[in-house]
C-alpha cells in the first residue's frame, strides 16, 4: 500500500509540472529533480528521471505539433543535431573556463531575452530561419549547455526570442530540440546509476500525459501574448535558479 | 512516409477538432495556427518544393484549419 502510494507521488507531480511546463514547451526536470531528491531519491537518480522525463514529454509535444503542422522539422533539425555536437565540445572546455563566469553572462542574457520579448513588437519579428543560423546556434547553445551542465531548453529558449522569432514558434522549437539533448545526457546517467524501471515507467507514463495535456492547452486554450507571458515566468524563475547558483558559489549565500 | 504521418495528422484533428471549435477559444489561437501553416506553405513555394508530400500535407491542414474557422465563425455568431 505505501509502495503505491509512493508511486502515486511520483506520478502525480510528474503529471502536474510536465503539465505546466509542456504549456511553454521545454521540461520540468528543473523542478522535478530537486524534488524527488527531497523524497529520497539520489540526486543522480533524480537527475537520470528528470532527464529521461523531459525526453518523454517534449517528444510527445513534437508529435502532436508536428501533426498539426506548426512545427519545421527542416528548419528546426540542423538546430537539433548542431547542439549535440556542441555539447560534449562545451564539458570538455568546462575544464578550462570556469562555469561560474558563464552563468554570469546566462543570468544576463536572459533577463535581456525577456525584456526583449516584451519590447518587440509582432510586425518586428525576424526570420532567420537559414540553416547555417541554425547549425551556429546549436552548436553555440550546445557548447554552453555543456559547459554549464544545464538543459538546452533555458539557453535556447532566450536565443530564438533575442533571434526575433515568437513566443509560441520558440516553444515548439524548443520542445523538438531538447530530447536530442536530453536522451543523451540520460543513457550516460543510466550506466552510471542504478535505474528502478518500474518507477521510470511510472514517470515516463505520467511525461507522455502531461505533455499531451500541456501541449494542447497551450495550442487551443493559451493566445500568444499568455504564451509570451507563461514563458516570461518560466525563464525568470531558471534566472532565478541561476542567480542562487552563483551567489551559492561566492559563498554569498 | 508523410503519408501515414498526413492521416495521423487527419486523425488528430479530427479528434481536436471538437475542441478548436469551442466559442470560448479566442479568435488568434486559430489565426496564429492558420498563419503558421500558410507561413510554411509560402517558404516551401519559395524552395520549389511544391510536389513535395510535405507540401500536400500542409495544403489538407490549411483547408482543415480554414473549415475549423468557419463553423467558428458561424457557430459563434449565432451565439452572439
Amino acid at each position: 500500500m505505501n509502495e503505491l502510494l509512493y508511486y502515486g507521488e511520483f506520478f502525480v507531480l510528474t503529471l502536474i509540472f510536465s503539465t505546466i511546463f509542456a504549456m511553454g514547451g521545454v521540461g520540468s526536470a528543473i523542478v522535478l529533480v530537486p524534488l524527488f531528491n527531497s523524497l529520497g531519491l539520489p540526486l543522480n537518480v533524480a537527475k537520470a528521471f528528470g532527464l529521461f522525463i523531459n525526453s518523454m514529454s517534449t517528444i510527445t509535444a513534437s508529435i502532436m505539433n508536428f501533426l498539426r503542422g506548426v512545427l519545421d522539422i527542416r528548419a528546426t533539425l540542423p538546430l537539433a543535431i548542431s547542439s549535440i555536437i556542441g555539447a560534449p565540445l562545451g564539458a570538455y572546455s568546462s575544464k578550462f573556463i570556469p562555469p561560474v563566469y558563464v552563468k554570469i553572462l546566462l543570468a544576463m542574457f536572459i533577463i535581456l531575452a525577456v525584456f526583449l520579448m516584451f519590447k518587440k513588437k509582432k510586425e518586428a519579428k525576424f526570420h532567420y530561419t537559414k540553416q547555417w543560423v541554425m547549425v551556429a546556434l546549436g552548436l553555440g547553445v550546445g557548447f554552453l549547455s555543456g559547459l554549464m551542465g544545464v538543459g538546452g531548453g533555458s539557453l535556447i529558449l532566450p536565443a530564438l526570442i533575442l533571434l526575433g522569432f515568437d513566443a509560441k514558434t520558440s516553444a515548439y522549437m524548443v520542445s523538438f530540440v531538447l530530447p536530442f539533448s536530453t536522451l543523451s545526457g540520460f543513457f550516460t546517467y543510466l550506466t552510471i546509476t542504478k535505474i528502478d524501471y518500474l518507477m521510470l515507467l511510472d514517470v515516463s507514463i505520467a511525461a507522455i500525459l502531461g505533455g499531451y495535456l500541456g501541449d494542447k492547452i497551450m495550442h487551443y486554450r493559451l493566445t500568444p501574448q499568455q504564451v509570451k507571458k507563461f514563458i516570461a515566468v518560466i525563464l525568470i524563475l531558471l534566472d532565478i535558479k541561476i542567480i542562487y547558483s552563483i551567489l551559492h558559489y561566492y559563498h554569498l549565500i | 512516409m508523410h503519408r501515414i504521418l498526413s492521416k495521423l495528422a487527419d486523425w488528430l484533428i479530427e479528434k481536436e477538432e471538437k475542441e478548436a471549435e469551442r466559442c470560448d477559444i479566442p479568435d488568434e489561437v486559430i489565426d496564429e495556427w492558420l498563419d503558421i501553416l500558410k507561413t510554411r506553405r509560402e517558404h516551401l513555394k519559395k524552395e520549389g518544393d511544391t510536389d513535395s508530400e510535405e507540401y500536400e500535407m500542409l495544403n489538407d491542414l490549411i483547408k482543415k484549419v480554414t473549415h475549423i474557422k468557419e463553423i467558428r465563425a458561424k457557430k459563434c455568431e449565432i451565439k452572439k
